[in-house]
């Protein structure tokens, strides 16, 4: 009995990555994490960030890393975590281990969520086609909850023109489309970059 | 194109189009209406009630006749489409609507015979008897002759894009006032974008050539204009985009078309058009104003126009709209008009003005040019039929009345500056009694209107005022502001201030014209008034003045002056009628964007759903969800592949995607407090390990949600949610835990798609699994029903549940998602020994209604409490409080005869009911009858060989063993009243 047995699926499976011909726009799915959706009281930040060895921000948006594990507020007292996932275990066990003297919500999303990756001067017009948040106004290393087509997402942005999105697993497919669509809309538009 | 006239304009090559069947030629640069105007076309429609020849009026969007079909390359076609804005592309095919058989003899225009009978309120006073007639005759009579053109029939071929965008400054409309404004902004290093409904900025400039700017011609500057804006990267400018309206916060919708203009069809990928919902720190609104009609009998005829309009016609697209045009004003701008066409070949009828007193310089370049001026005259009356022949003009002044023979008629009686937009933030309106307009008052939105949409109406006066708002504007969106100064050097006498005729002569006549495109009349405006209709809002809905697609835009101030004179007030007392967005009649492509075919709304689909749909699996729609209804096989209908599901999951094994219930991971040291407030179950004392059925209530004590909820640890809950339910579940946990409960230290995390769910339910559930888990015990005494564990199956961590939905053995194997569909192949092949079925939702669904389990939302409807569902023992009477707990103390929510859920076995046992059907005691009561209650759940039950029933019965529990009866389409069938459980009711097979 091994995990090998079974075979694992991905929501994108089937889309080929996106191209725009005239290289304003990749989107690719992006590389696997291990995710966690971490709340904890403000005053024991300082214990949780000990638990991750990373210092968690607390300004909401703001992002921080150390190796391979990236923390990003979303709200007052919540974080969403991403890392190596073979880092997984051991991040799930250091949270447990400050149970008793932090109290926290440590929930695994790792299957929960999907990521989308978009690289490009066009990334930003192909997320505004149904994102209304102004991404231009994110600054880069920040991120945001927010929509997409009516649908909640993650937006991390961490260059001018490179963003990555978290979307629930089952919204994936949708999303890729609405996505690609417009890239592909916006590319024979012509303005995809903006302007 | 006998009417074009050489040097003038901003044309290009030739291009061949059709009108009715007739080819033409127009030029690069034409709308459609310049087009027909060149060849001489004036009669393009018939109108709405009357049917009466109709012709073109305007240059602009705010065209209330010319509405034509439109086809275009590739099957696309519209109905209705503005022949002033289609711009004309090679091979463009319009045809007049709304005549019959054609647009010179129309049969319909012999209700004009009849028309003093389809005046105002016609419609509701008419037709109304004999009443069966309205169905039979009047409606389709009405609608056959009514309409304006025929919606296309065949799918939209287009597809639509949409874009959110953010600027600092976004200027609307872009004649001098806006340019200046943008430059202003965009100099200020303001994020900037300006936009016109036109195919290039320019506004009125481009049907006025002889302005100056800044030392240059106007055309010129404007080319020079339009560099500067497209060298600044901060500024964007949309032409062929329609700001349509205008939302809270500054959030203005906006309309961009990017194929209708292109010859041939578009590639493939090019959207149709392009929706933005810009969100700007700053507007400035520069949409101009509109000219207005005179009202006189026969004002409608073809060859009457607006008189900067055959300007526009003239200078911008170099035709000559009449040989010999009459000028009819009462102000000064329609003599601008009067001069130019006479210099460029016009012989000019005459200038007919109503005012007795008139600037000495027009009445020196009119004498000039040679043309006969008339002041303090007026038209009466006109003559012609497919087009305009003469005037009939009457002085003011003593009785003199002359006919002068004219082939167009070019009026203006003001200008009615574009408040729209500015409108549709609330904004409040001022009456200007000099312009006879109102102008933009107060508003709460960041807004600065301007230019001739403000009043401003000289050039200087516009550009100046833009250039100051844009950089105001700028300097509120926190830029250091640079104005960009703009200096107009007007060569025409008319470049000042618009004074405009308080009160013009409204004739009697019932063919004066208000609203051309609802073919409204000064009679009908004074019939609603005389017939008790004070209020314009009802006016207007009595009158039909104002609506449709033009929305009132050249008719709304005449309209109120003569109702404010019917009526006896000043028109700023009586008011405007409501501006709705959209500003222009606007695309449902548009508006749909992507929100057709595939991606019409998101489907959302299970880890597992690939494996169904390759199996043929039959889906439904759950909320957002699609699941697998049921897996036929062969050439099984619904019933028969159900009726195998059913038995194989009774007799052997069955597996099920459960993958959609909602579930939430719910963590903290408050966590089982919390659950015992938002739960009407006790908490405290479930161990980790064990599950609990889990209900529900909303506030008002009525079923809101249930679930199976499983307790991984002191601090940790596994709750599941209907599927349905999800969201609204966590939104409500989540609003109790932030605005009541913020002192209890839990968490919510939304874990739905985490999970993958698969099902396994039948004697041999376990047999199967059991050599694929190691590590937790599945004896029913370690591991009975109602329990859940943490471990492994084939090494992949998975929460195991043993809860049963059927009655039989079951477990909920969640794995991580991405290894379900891999773990349900494993199970389906593996279960082959065991006969394993896959089943779908509605075999989940006679299962659990066999054992009597309820679906909130088919069971229940929001009038359900626990008692009357039978589910007062999930209630923890010791519980201090829960959600729902106080409204289920209120007196009617004990009363003995509320509605039951009860079960109902109909007498005829292979009678299956109609879920929704209505129950009755008596079936020989009179008709309407006492209805106590309905079938809310009804299946064929293969296991127990007869049809059973769920119902809410008034006093269910009290009538067991009573027969009601079920009036159904031409039988009653009678059923008895029974407990809910149909199937097992000793709970034996838990552990089968």
């Amino acid at each position: 009995m091994t995990t090998r047995l079974l075979q694992t699926h991905h929501p994108l499976d089937a889309e080929d990555a996106f191209y725009a011909a005239d290289g304003s726009l990749n989107v690719l799915v992006a590389d696997d994490r291990a995710r966690f959706v971490l709340r904890v009281k403000p005053d024991r930040v300082d214990v949780a960030s000990g638990a991750l060895a990373c210092s968690l921000p607390t300004d909401i948006g703001a992002t921080a890393s150390a190796g391979s594990r990236r923390a990003y507020c979303l709200g007052p007292d919540e974080w969403y975590l991403l890392a190596a996932t073979p880092e997984a275990g051991v991040i799930w066990q250091s949270f447990a281990a400050i149970y008793p003297t932090c109290v926290h919500s440590m929930t695994d999303v790792s299957d929960r969520d999907v990521g989308i990756q978009l690289r490009g001067a066009g990334a930003r017009r192909a997320l505004n086609s149904a994102c209304p948040r102004d991404l231009d106004g994110l600054d880069t290393d920040r991120a945001a909850r927010t929509v997409f087509d009516g649908l909640p997402i993650v937006v991390m942005k961490s260059g001018t023109e490179s963003y990555r999105l978290e979307v629930w697993r089952s919204h994936a497919a949708y999303i890729w489309q609405v996505l690609t669509d417009a890239a592909r809309q916006n590319e024979a538009i012509g303005d995809s970059k903006g302007r | 194109m006998k009417y074009r006239v050489a040097n003038k304009g901003r044309l290009g090559a030739e291009v061949g189009f059709s009108f009715d069947g007739r080819s033409l030629t127009g030029r690069r640069g034409d709308t459609l209406a310049s087009a027909l105007l060149a060849n001489g076309v004036h009669l393009v429609g018939r109108s709405f009630k009357y049917h009466r020849p109709r012709g073109i009026l305007s240059a602009g969007s705010e065209e209330p006749n010319a509405l034509v079909s439109i086809k275009r390359p590739g099957g696309r076609s519209d109905p209705n489409t503005r022949a002033t804005v289609q711009e004309l592309f090679e091979g463009l095919v319009a045809d007049s609507q709304h005549r019959w058989p054609s647009l010179a003899v129309d049969l319909n225009a012999l209700t004009s015979i009849a028309s003093p009978f389809v005046a105002a309120g016609f419609y509701y006073k008419t037709f109304m008897w004999p009443r069966s007639f309205w169905t039979r005759f009047y409606e389709p009579v009405i609608r056959a002759a009514a309409g304006l053109g025929e919606a296309p029939t065949d799918p939209d071929p287009d597809t639509y894009a949409h874009l959110y965008e953010h600027c600092d400054v976004l200027v609307i409309g872009g004649g001098i006032a806006g340019i200046a404004a943008a430059m202003s902004a965009g100099a200020s290093g303001a994020k900037t974008i300006l936009v016109d409904e036109q195919a290039e900025i320019g506004g009125t400039l481009l049907s006025d050539p002889s302005v100056e700017i800044d030392g240059a011609s106007c055309w010129q500057w404007l080319e020079k204009a339009h560099d500067e804006l497209g060298e600044m990267d901060n500024v964007l400018v949309l032409s062929r985009t329609t700001a349509i309206g205008y939302y809270h916060q500054n959030m203005v919708v906006m309309a961009q078309r990017l194929t209708d203009h292109r010859d041939g069809p578009p590639p493939k990928a090019l959207p149709r058009e392009r929706l933005w919902h810009v969100r700007a720190k700053q507007v400035v609104l520069a949409q101009g104003a509109i000219e207005r009609p005179l009202v006189f009998s026969g004002n409608d005829r073809p060859g009457v126009m607006l008189a900067d309009a055959s300007r526009t016609y003239l200078n911008r697209y170099g035709v000559l709209v009449g040989a010999r045009p009459l000028v009819v004003t009462n102000n000064d701008t329609a003599w601008n008009a009067a001069f130019d066409l006479a210099e460029a070949g016009a012989d000019i009828a005459a200038i007919v003005d109503e005012r007795f007193e008139v600037h000495p310089d027009l009445k020196g370049r009119a004498r000039t040019l040679n043309i006969n001026v008339l002041t303090g005259h007026h038209v009466a009356k006109t003559e012609g039929r497919l087009r305009i022949v003469a005037a009939i003009v009457h002085s003011d002044q003593g009785a003199a009345k002359q006919r002068i023979v004219c082939d167009a008629v070019l009026m203006s009686g003001g200008w009615t500056p574009s408040v729209h937009l500015f409108s549709h933030t609330r904004g409040s309106l001022n009456w200007n009694p000099d312009e006879q307009s109102f102008l933009p008052g107060d508003t709460i939105e960041r807004c600065r209107p301007v230019g001739a949409g403000n009043g401003t109406t000289t050039f200087q006066g516009a550009a100046t005022e833009g250039a100051t708002a844009g950089a105001a504007a700028a300097e509120d969106a926190g830029f250091k502001s640079t104005e960009r100064a703009i200096k107009v050097r007007s060569t025409s006498e008319l470049d000042q201030p618009l004074t405009v005729l308080a009160h013009s002569a409204v004739p009697e006549g019932a063919k004066a014209f208000i609203d051309f495109q609802n073919d409204v009349t000064t009679r009908d405006i004074k019939q609603a008034v005389r017939e008790g209709f004070t209020s314009i809002e009802h006016v207007k809905r009595y009158t039909t003045t104002g609506m449709a697609t033009d929305q009132g835009k050249t008719s709304n101030i005449n309209g109120l002056k003569v109702a404010a004179a019917s009526i006896g007030k000043p028109a700023p007392d009586i008011g405007l009628t409501t501006f709705r967005p959209p500003y222009t009649p606007t695309t449902f492509g548009a508006l749909a964007g992507h929100h057709k075919g595939a991606t019409f709304d998101i489907e959302r689909r299970t880890p597992i759903d690939a494996w169904a749909e390759a199996e043929g699996a039959v889906y439904e729609p759950v909320g957002q969800w699609r699941r697998a209804r049921y897996f036929p096989q062969g050439q099984e209908d619904m019933h028969q592949a159900v009726a195998r599901e059913c038995m194989a999951v009774r007799n052997s094994l069955g597996m099920f995607d459960a993958s959609t219930l909602g579930k939430i991971e719910i963590v903290g040291p408050d966590a089982a407090e919390f659950m015992n407030r938002m739960y009407t179950n006790p908490w405290t004392k479930l161990t980790p390990g064990r599950c609990r059925y889990g209900l529900m209530l909303s506030e008002d004590g009525f079923i809101y949600d249930d679930g199976v909820i499983g307790r991984l640890g002191p601090d940790r809950f596994h709750v599941t949610t209907t599927t349905g339910g999800a969201p609204r579940v966590l939104n409500m946990m989540e609003d109790y835990l932030q605005t009541e409960w913020s002192d209890l230290s839990v968490w919510l995390t939304s874990v739905t798609e985490q999970w993958a769910v698969i099902a396994l339910a039948g004697p041999r559930s376990r047999d199967l699994i059991k050599p694929m888990i190691d590590d937790v015990d599945l004896s029913d005494e370690a591991f009975p029903h109602m329990s859940i564990a943490t471990g492994h199956i084939l090494s992949i961590p998975m929460r195991l549940f043993r809860v049963s939905f059927s009655g039989e053995r079951g477990y909920e194997i969640n794995v991580p998602a991405r290894y379900g569909l891999g773990l349900w192949k494993h199970l389906f092949a593996e279960g082959q020994r065991y006969d394993i079925t896959p089943y779908g939702t509605e075999t989940m669904h006679v299962l659990r209604a066999e054992k009597g389990f309820i679906i909130v939302g088919q069971d229940t409807d929001g009038t359900v409490t626990p008692d009357d569902a039978g589910l007062n023992w999930a209630i923890g009477k010791k519980k201090p409080d829960f959600v729902g707990k106080r409204s289920l103390t209120r007196p009617d929510m004990s009363k003995p005869d509320r509605k039951h859920l009860v079960g109902l076995l109909t007498t005829d046992s292979n009678e299956v009911l109609p879920e929704g059907a209505q129950i009755v005691a008596d079936p020989d009561q009179q008709i309407p009858m006492d209805m106590i209650g309905h079938v809310t759940s009804s299946y064929w039950s293969a296991p127990s060989g007869r049809s059973i029933a769920m119902a809410l019965v008034a006093g269910g529990r009290n009538r067991f063993g009573e027969t009601v009866y079920i009036p159904l389409e031409g039988k009653t069938v009678p059923a008895t009243v029974t407990a809910t459980t149909f199937f097992d009711p000793d709970n034996k097979r838990i552990n089968a």
